[in-house]
């Protein structure tokens, strides 16, 4: 069976690389990493993901809007959330707008395991 | 007489700090507990600043000699085969400032209210004046044998909110 594909949306380079070093670790296949929410929902549907990584605070179209514009047109888009923001009205607002986890940075295995794992499995 | 000093960096900003270079300078960081000063200067090479705002109005500035800025850059980079380099490092600090200032939200968010996070900025070698009256500056330092890290945290006499 092949690996499931992510694609990672961060503005920052270095945490690009943690993440598909990390997602690779885990036995998952980086398809694209991307540094805005513009590129992200421009690269969606050419790659068509099994799921996808999101920073919150980027430049241009943040994060939370970056997820609205993709669950519009693709209502089953799996996203992951994983930010620094650590207020509980940030997570709400992100799985509100569709989220199915937040992973906060620094990055733990465990956790982005774990809700990577929860995002693929759930309908 | 108003309180000045309500809001406490040591509480909020000192584990994140330690925790974020812990992992990238050697030998043990240990950070100097804050203290109020009077001035920002000098600043050093390279200063990374993000500021958080809503219920607390906070500037987190911090501020390294560059050789210690270069070693925090390549134990970073080195992990992950990327290039050294100037860009780099501005995107590592960048990164580092992010988790603190984004990490620090939790506990600064107040009855619900949100705190708002910037991006973080990079500067070089740059004079920092805050420009209002009645701030709260206060300084936290590094000794490594690579060079000095500065941590000023700049926040308004604002009666607290933050215990």
């Amino acid at each position: 069976m092949s690996a499931k594909r992510i694609m990672c949306v961060d503005d920052s380079p270095i945490m690009l690389a943690k993440l598909k070093q990390l997602i690779e670790s885990l036995g998952y296949e980086v398809c694209a990493t991307v540094q805005s929410g513009t590129d992200a929902i421009k690269r969606y549907p050419e790659l068509l993901p099994d799921a996808v990584t999101m920073d919150i605070t980027m430049i241009g179209l943040d994060g939370i809007e970056t997820v609205k514009h993709l669950l519009a047109s693709h209502f089953d888009a799996r996203i992951v959330m994983v930010t620094s923001h650590g207020q509980e009205n940030m997570v709400v607002k992100a799985l509100k707008a569709g989220a199915r986890g937040y992973v906060m940075k620094p990055l733990d295995a465990e956790k982005l395991r774990e809700h990577l794992a929860l995002a693929l499995q759930r309908g | 007489m108003t309180n000045t000093t309500q809001f406490d960096p040591e509480h909020v900003f000192t584990p994140l700090l330690n925790m974020s270079f812990s992992q990238l300078i050697q030998p043990d960081v240990n950070f100097s507990a804050f203290e109020t000063v009077n001035t920002i200067l000098p600043v050093r090479d390279v200063s990374s600043m993000i500021s958080l705002t809503g219920p607390v109005s906070i500037m987190l500035l911090l501020s390294l000699d560059h050789s210690l800025a270069w070693q925090v850059m390549t134990s970073e980079v080195q992990a992950l085969g990327l290039e050294e380099n100037e860009e780099m490092l501005d995107a590592v600090l960048g990164e580092i400032t992010n988790i603190i200032g984004g990490n620090a939200t939790a506990s600064l968010s107040y009855a619900g209210q949100p705190v708002h996070l910037s991006l973080p900025m990079i500067m070089r070698t740059a004079s920092l004046r805050p420009g209002v009256s009645k701030v709260s500056i206060q300084k936290s330092s590094l000794s490594h044998p690579a060079g000095i890290l500065d941590v000023y945290c700049v926040t308004p006499a604002i009666p607290g909110i933050i215990g």
